[in-house]
Formats: C-alpha cells, sequence, structure tokens
C-alpha cells in the first residue's frame, strides 16, 4: 500500500492529480490519499479529506512508501517511522502555501537516503521505482534524543 | 518546587516539533495547547491540554478570539515557562505570558531552512530564549542549539 498526505492545512491537488495519474497506470497498487478538503475526484486513490493521529500514524505505519509534501509533520513522521518518502513541494507562487519554504525544505531533505522528489508523473513513477528497491527501510530513524532536547532541557533547570 | 511549562503550537508539523521537544520537559508540571482536540492521544494522562482555534496573521477576529482564549489559559494557568515551536499561537502566548511573568523560549521550525520566520522575527525582541534550528541562521537575536531531529 501507498500513502498519500497533503498535511492538515490545505488541499494540494496538483500533487494529488499526479499520483491519481500514476495510481491509474499502476491498478495493481493500492493508493489512499489524505486529500484535505478538495472539491475534485479521484478515482484511482481511497480519499479521506482528513484523518485522525492515530489513523494517520497507522497508515504511514502500514504503508510501504509514502508520498507526501514537503511538511515537516509529515518528513519528520516518515522519519521516525522509517518509511521512504516521495514528495512534492508546495509552491508559494502557486499560493499552495504562504512562501517558498517547501522548496527549500526539499533541497535538503532529497540529500537524505530515502527521499526522492518528484513534480510530475514520469518523476514520481522513477522516485517510486529508486525508493521500492533501495529503501525496504529509511536508513536512519529519527535520533532518540536530540542534541536540542538536552539544552533546552538545560535552559529550563536553570530558569 | 515543581515548575510548570506551557507548550503551545498550531498545528501539522509544528506540532510534531514540540512532540520531539517534549523529553525535555520531564520534572515539570506540562500544560499543552494546540489546534486539534486529537493530539491528546500524544500526550500522558498527568500532561494538562487546551484547544484553541487556529488563526493567521490575516484573520483579525480569528486572532482576536484566540488571543483572548490564550490570554484565559496562561491566566489560569500562570506557567514559570513557556515554549512554542510557532506559529501565531505561540507568538501571542509569548506575548501574554511575558505580562505574567513567564519565562519564554522560542523555537523556530526547521523548515525554516533559508531565513527564520516571519513570527520568529516578530518575537525575536520579547522572548528570553530565541532558537533557530539551523547553524547558518544563528545570529544576534536567534541561538543555535541543535535541531529537533
Amino acid at each position: 500500500m501507498i500513502f498519500l498526505t497533503v498535511g492538515s492545512q490545505m488541499p494540494f491537488d496538483r500533487m494529488v492529480k499526479v499520483v491519481n495519474e500514476w495510481a491509474s497506470l499502476n491498478p495493481d497498487v493500492e493508493v489512499v490519499a489524505q486529500i484535505g478538503d478538495s472539491i475534485e475526484s479521484f478515482d484511482c486513490l481511497s480519499t479521506f479529506s482528513s484523518l485522525s493521529p492515530q489513523e494517520y500514524d497507522q497508515y504511514v505505519l502500514s504503508a510501504d512508501l509514502v508520498i507526501g509534501h514537503a511538511g515537516m509533520g509529515t518528513v519528520i513522521t516518515c522519519r521516525e517511522f522509517c518509511k521512504p518518502l516521495a514528495v512534492m513541494a508546495r509552491r508559494g507562487d502557486f499560493l499552495e502555501t504562504r512562501n517558498e519554504h517547501q522548496v527549500a525544505t526539499t533541497k535538503w531533505i532529497c540529500e537524505w537516503r530515502c527521499v526522492e522528489e518528484f513534480n510530475n508523473v514520469e518523476e514520481l513513477a522513477a522516485s517510486i521505482a529508486k525508493l521500492l528497491e533501495n529503501c525496504s527501510e529509511m536508513e536512519l530513524g529519527a535520533a532518540a534524543e536530540s542534541e536540542l532536547v538536552s539544552n533546552i532541557r538545560t535552559i529550563i533547570r536553570e530558569i | 518546587m515543581t515548575k510548570k511549562i506551557l507548550a503551545i503550537s498550531s498545528g501539522g508539523g509544528h506540532w510534531i516539533q514540540l512532540m520531539r521537544l517534549q523529553p525535555a520537559f520531564l520534572g515539570c508540571k506540562q500544560v499543552f495547547v494546540t489546534v486539534n482536540e486529537d493530539y491528546k492521544i500524544h500526550l500522558d494522562e498527568e500532561s494538562s491540554f487546551y484547544k484553541i482555534n487556529d488563526a493567521t496573521r490575516w484573520d483579525k477576529f480569528s486572532l482576536l478570539i484566540l488571543s483572548l482564549r490564550i490570554l484565559w489559559v496562561i491566566a489560569r494557568e500562570r506557567p514559570d515557562i513557556t515554549i512554542s515551536t510557532g506559529a501565531a499561537p505561540g507568538y501571542i502566548a509569548i506575548r501574554i505570558a511575558k505580562l505574567f511573568g513567564s519565562k519564554t523560549i522560542w523555537v523556530d521550525s526547521i523548515a525554516n531552512v533559508d531565513e527564520v520566520s516571519l513570527s520568529g522575527k516578530k518575537i525575536s525582541c520579547h522572548a528570553d530564549y530565541c532558537l533557530t534550528q539551523w547553524q547558518h541562521l544563528e545570529d544576534k537575536d536567534f541561538k543555535f542549539l541543535g535541531s529537533c531531529l
């Protein structure tokens, strides 16, 4: 199963359309999609507008691969659950988010193993093939405790 | 005496990052404030939880309601420390918490790779500690003490 998520805020139809097109070419793969309050219909995906945190975690856990926008919630969750991730950045100039921060995030996380960027159905097909071949699991789970946590603990102690 | 910490964020990645910082709050009495009731599932039973409405800085009416709600929560809880990973609710909470004598910590989202967020820039003269999660963004206002990953 592939799990697609656009995050908790706005729909991201540009990405969902690409995934729907890919799914139409790969009818044997189940794609579960959380698509926000979109008014479009996507006939090759099993869609939900939103999911509870438990349902969301459950779908990420049971997915072979996650397709998502380049939001940090999606990115960190995939990293914690060691799931390969294909991302498309929301663009500020298309009013898909408030500025170009997802473009910058994408540039950074694509340096990780098991994260691939796509912008169209050809790139998505290549990303999925590459991720499924190379990454049964993401290499790095998130560290149990970050340096930031211990530094904030020190600040709290000193306050 | 056990310190009380109020941790506040909007939804999605802001909340996930706040949860990544939660181990640092161990030993404090913890109060969480966010936009989605369902996020309670991430917390243990000893933590207090308040739901707030979400608002962006373009929506003045929601901002007013949000500010009143946060004022009520802070007046009631009187935290020693207030920490936020953004965005609008965190900005408002830090401004209000200062009035009640709370120490305040702003952790700018790791999503801001190229520059610190607008809320971050605006809160930097008010918060006691302003942290960026990117070394290259460290400056006189923002300290780098690691990232939540």
